[in-house]
């Protein structure tokens, strides 16, 4: 607000109306008080009157009636039976009590009784400068309103306090004692306020701990006004103050007396030092001598009305928008103009706190009321933000639920023309530049992200209740479209403030950013790795692979092949081909990389496509599955030993290549357990490779086959007897005889090696006799006499064969002694099992329907069984 | 800038629910734990004076609910962190997946200044069981790849490792206080007064 423009139309009545109630009453008013319709008065003379005044929306002037007139109302109190002015009257309005306070002292008259009886007058009081009452209205638990009364009385240096109880003031407590004689004294819940010579002070009663609060000139007058339940304000001159009393936890003392240090601000600057004040909320009247009345606001500091009633001496509140002023013999009232009006012309005016701050004393509906406040909350913000108060303009439109496209709409370039053509403002949106730009940006972030949480916190579909900043404006109903408007929006503001952010959102599971919307900003940004992020998450993978691709981004393709895992098979063989084209030990990283989803692709399809495709890469991409992987599908052992064998083969690779791959079949073919022997055994030539051959029937078991290569292609005895020697297994039929089918064959080469093993270019086979005698000599127990008898040729001399014989004959032997043995101990079991059976058979026993079957495990019943 | 006030550090966990997010704070404040699993609803925080070089600060530890329906924080909580610390179980590797995701959520939540720098923390927290299925090497490479936060494999269950954790949760979270400090020292606006009175004829201003 600019500085001049603090008063509001003084010409016309904004706040209140002044009505002359009373004019040229032929006493002097020395008090007034009153409470709803009802006006006190107190005069010089002793003469007490009571008025009741109402109004009426038919008749334009007040009803005014003389509800009492009691010229003799200070007779009846004390004992001198002299009329004496009435300095000051309280009243209790619920017990329909009045107090009066008079040089005799203070005394409590029944309203009800004719003429206003005195009931009682407190002795103690006689010479009491001024009082102070406190009421406090509650309910009691049981749903009664429960009144609690207390009084303060001012008898020189000392404080007297009461409670109200059974019709009469009992003394609450000792007298306090202060400095010096108040000259005004107001109670304020458990502090009272007194105004002394040159200060203010508030008296704490928990602690009786006194301090100033305020100092005052002693040429103006002391007046204290209760502004609130724990707030009142005091006058020093021009000036008003307001004092809070408590803080918000009262156990905690020293925080007590520093939020009341803090607490004595600025209120109100009058024109002139007033005489009187009274505080209707949300307004201050004082009483400026010779001026008039002025009606005044703290926040912000206005003046609102002011009226020329010259003579004017004292002002008091009887209820909410209703305010007595007196002058020493006529009565005015300042009649609240409508509540609606007021708001209306404060909102016209930019005056939105002041607007709101009436809405506390507007008697409306509830549902009108929040209504209205809303708008004005609405215009409120609007007006904030036109005025660079980003954080509380956000503040406001996050309390009402505003729609937010309609703040989006506040900045620029945020929302799509048409769209926001579509939405009206209460006046022109500012465009701001620069800092504020910044300011304004990053205050729509923390709205944008407080409200973007609470929509996806709530399970509704729709949005209902989204208020526009001006009334009767469209709003958003769908959430996802909302969602939609506010992640885009945020997303913009991220490219203006804080870039980096931009991935994190774009990356949320549940981001709502348009896609199309999003990928303009990020373009004009140039953010191509924010545009990446937005297609993977959006789905769009052959968009962001396409975009890579221009951006000639190898690594990131990688890197992004690798992540897509195995339901995107066909689009990573597409865009791998390429990547694997320009570099194919770098391409080959996609398939191979210690990476989760790399684990989880079809290695099948990846081996076919190398295989179509990559022919070089096969074998390394064979090993890393077969090896790293451990895989232990045939598939990939068969291939790979395929492969070895093919580039051992291979006359276009170098000598060294074929001697590693030979090197690496041959371990492959001893170590791994996961090949299929038949499948693989159909690709090797007849002619070579005779040891892996001789490996892959080892596999197979077959023992003619190994031993044929051993003997007859590669005629090497010593590897062949190693063979016998570790596959022989005395108990297993299928290799107990190899030593025998090895004896064999050496004995007739011709015959029993199989076709197609021996080395056709060479000599044929002879009987190798020195190999036999050794095989004859050394592995004797391990070779069956009668089948080697019956094939050995007649040449041989008995005395080669004599340890093989005796060997032969000795093993006969001691088998014969153990199959004796084991003859007699079968026979023995035979006998006891039978002597066992007569001796059970001997014993009788009944089956019933509850005996149960001895066999482990059943313990089922015998009858059931059937 | 020697001011040594009382320094408040405000730590913020998350992480999938389970991952043993409240344990860790119960093992490094209490010094307990037990094998129950009690969710935790909305948030709760401990605090706990540290010595970092010198200084004793205030750790104020903010457990968080991992359970989804058990999150109702807003911007207001985020902001103002000075660490946040990301926590999965080595045994479960979809608490790993989702680490990605925890992080964004507090960025965007509390938009930091500086998010590239903002100190995060990763624990991989329950080493000792022996069904691990996120190996440690794994863990290093997304701490690594994520500005380099520091990575710790911890046992709430056995105390392994939490306090050197905490240790390194609390220097960072303390080394960001102080930047923060540095930026609010300096007043929003500088203005360079124009005022050429002063400005002599050889316009030197020495």
């Amino acid at each position: 607000m600019p500085g001049g423009s603090s008063e509001i139309a003084t010409d016309s009545c904004v706040a209140y109306e002044s009505v002359s109630v009373i004019s040229g009453l032929p006493l002097t008013i020395d008090c007034i008080n009153g409470y709803d319709d009802f006006v006190m008065v107190g005069t010089k003379e002793g003469h007490l009157l009571i008025y009741k005044i109402t109004f009426t929306p038919a008749k334009s002037g007040p009803e005014i009636a003389i509800a009492l007139s009691n010229k003799n109302f200070t007779v009846a109190i004390g004992t001198g039976g002299t009329r004496k002015p009435i300095i000051q009257i309280g009243i209790i309005p619920e017990h329909k009590v009045l107090i009066a306070l008079t040089t005799d002292g203070v005394s409590t008259h029944d309203m009800d009784s004719h003429n206003c009886k005195c009931i009682n007058l407190i002795e103690r009081t006689k010479g009491a400068s001024s009082f102070a009452l406190d009421i406090q209205r509650q309910t009691s638990l049981t749903g009664d309103p429960c009144l609690t009364v207390r009084m303060c009385v001012a008898v020189g240096k000392y404080l007297q306090l009461y409670y109200w109880k059974n019709r009469s003031f009992k003394e609450l407590r000792e007298d306090l004692m202060v400095p010096d004689i108040p000259k005004s004294i107001s109670w304020c819940k458990e502090t009272i306020c007194l105004a002394f010579k040159s200060e203010y002070c508030a008296l704490d009663l928990l602690t009786g701990k006194q301090r100033e609060v305020c100092s005052r000139s002693k040429s103006a007058d002391a007046m204290i006004v209760n502004v609130s339940s724990d707030t009142f304000a005091v006058a020093n001159e021009k000036q008003c103050f307001l004092i809070q009393t408590e803080c918000a936890d009262p156990t905690k003392l020293e925080d007590r007396e520093q939020s009341s240090k803090k607490s004595a601000h600025l209120a109100v600057t009058w024109t002139e030092a007033p005489v009187s004040l009274a505080y209707d909320e949300p307004y201050f009247i004082g009483i400026l001598p010779g001026k008039g009345v002025e009606v005044r606001t703290i926040r912000p500091k206005l003046k609102i009305d002011s009226f020329p009633i010259n003579q004017a001496k004292l002002a008091f509140r009887t209820k909410s928008g209703r305010v007595f002023i007196s002058s020493t013999n006529s009565i005015w009232c300042l009649k609240s103009t409508p509540i609606d009006t007021q708001m209306d012309l404060f909102v016209k005016q930019k005056h939105f706190e002041l607007a709101l701050g009436l809405s506390n004393i507007w008697e409306e509906s509830a549902t009108l009321k929040n209504k209205k406040i809303g708008q004005i909350k609405n215009l409120f913000a609007f007006h904030l933000f036109c005025h660079k108060k980003f954080n509380p303009a956000m503040h406001y439109f996050s309390e009402l639920g505003t729609d937010a496209s309609h703040v989006i709409g506040l900045f620029p370039d945020l929302l799509p023309q048409e769209y926001r053509n579509g939405i009206y403002y209460p006046g022109p949106v500012p465009e701001f530049r620069g800092l504020d730009i910044e300011n304004g940006l990053s205050a729509l972030v923390i709205y944008l992200t407080n409200v973007r949480t609470a929509l996806m916190g709530s399970s509704n579909q729709t949005v209902t209740d989204a208020a526009s900043i001006v009334e009767g404006g469209h709003t958003l109903k769908s959430k996802r479209e909302l969602l939609q408007i506010i992640d885009t929006t945020l997303l913009k503001c991220y490219l203006q403030t804080n870039e980096s952010l931009v991935a994190s959102l774009l990356r949320l599971k549940d981001n709502h950013c348009h896609v199309e919307e999003t990928e303009r900003a990020l373009k004009k940004h140039r953010k191509y790795n924010d545009l990446i992020i937005l297609y993977q998450t959006k789905g769009n993978h052959r968009k962001a692979l396409e975009t890579l691709q221009n951006q000639n981004n190898t690594e990131r393709i990688i890197q992004y092949l690798q992540h897509l895992g195995r339901e995107q098979m066909d689009l990573i063989l597409e865009f791998a081909k390429p990547v694997l084209e320009e570099d194919a030990n770098e391409g080959l990283r996609i398939f191979t990389d210690d990476l989760h989803e790399v684990e989880q692709l079809s290695r099948p399809r990846v081996y076919d496509f190398l295989l179509k495709n990559f022919p070089s890469l096969v074998i390394p991409y064979l090993e890393h599955v077969v090896n790293t992987l451990e895989d232990t599908n045939a598939l990939f052992h068969n291939a790979l030993i395929h492969q070895y064998r093919e580039k051992t083969v291979s006359l276009e690779e170098n000598q060294d290549t074929r001697k590693i791959m030979r090197q690496k079949l041959s371990n492959l073919l001893q170590k791994s357990d996961y090949f299929t022997p038949e499948i693989v055994l159909v690709h090797f030539p007849y002619d070579d490779m005779y040891e892996e051959r001789a490996m892959i029937f080892r596999k197979l078991g077959r023992h003619e086959p190994v031993l044929s290569i051993y003997i007859g292609a590669l005629r090497d005895v010593d590897k062949a007897l190693e063979y016998c020697k570790t596959t022989y297994d005395k108990n297993d039929p299928s290799k107990k005889d190899v030593f025998t089918i090895l004896l064999k064959m050496l004995l007739s080469p011709s015959t029993t090696i199989l076709p197609g093993f021996a080395k056709e270019s060479e000599e044929p086979l002879q009987m190798d006799k020195v190999a036999i005698l050794r095989l004859l000599k050394e592995y004797a127990p391990y070779l069956d006499p009668i089948r080697i008898l019956s094939v050995l040729p007649d040449d041989f001399n008995m005395c080669d064969m004599e340890t093989f014989l005796k060997t032969s004959i000795q093993n006969q032997l001691a088998e014969r002694r153990k199959m004796l043995i084991k003859k007699g101990l079968v026979k023995a079991e035979h006998l006891k099992a039978k002597h066992d059976k007569v001796y059970f058979e001997s014993e009788g026993f009944t089956i019933d329907d509850y005996t149960m079957c001895a066999k482990e495990n059943c313990n089922k019943r015998l009858t059931s069984q059937r | 800038m020697a001011t040594r006030k009382k320094v408040l550090l405000k730590v913020i966990i998350l992480g999938d629910s389970g991952v043993g997010k409240t344990s860790l704070m119960n093992q490094y404040v209490n010094k307990k734990f037990s094998n129950q699993y009690k969710a935790t609803i909305g948030a709760d925080f401990l605090t706990k004076e540290v010595m970092v070089d010198d200084r004793i600060v205030t750790m104020q530890i903010w457990d968080t609910a991992g359970q989804e329906r058990f999150q109702s924080l807003g911007v207001a909580f985020y902001r103002g962190a000075d660490c946040c610390v990301l926590v999965f179980d080595v045994s479960a590797p979809n608490t790993f997946k989702s680490l990605d995701s925890w992080r964004d959520e507090f960025l965007i939540q509390a938009s930091p200044r500086d998010p590239e720098n903002f100190p995060f923390v990763l624990v991989g927290n329950k080493v000792d069981l022996d069904n691990r299925a996120v190996p440690q090497k794994r863990g290093q490479q997304w701490a690594q790849s994520k500005n380099n936060m520091p990575y710790f494999e911890t046992s709430a269950k056995e105390g392994i490792n939490v306090e050197q954790a905490f240790q390194t949760i609390a220097k960072n979270a303390l080394a960001q206080e102080t930047e923060v400090d540095i930026y609010n020292e300096f007043p929003d606006h500088i203005t360079i007064n124009n005022d050429t009175r002063n400005v002599r004829s050889d316009n030197c201003s020495c």
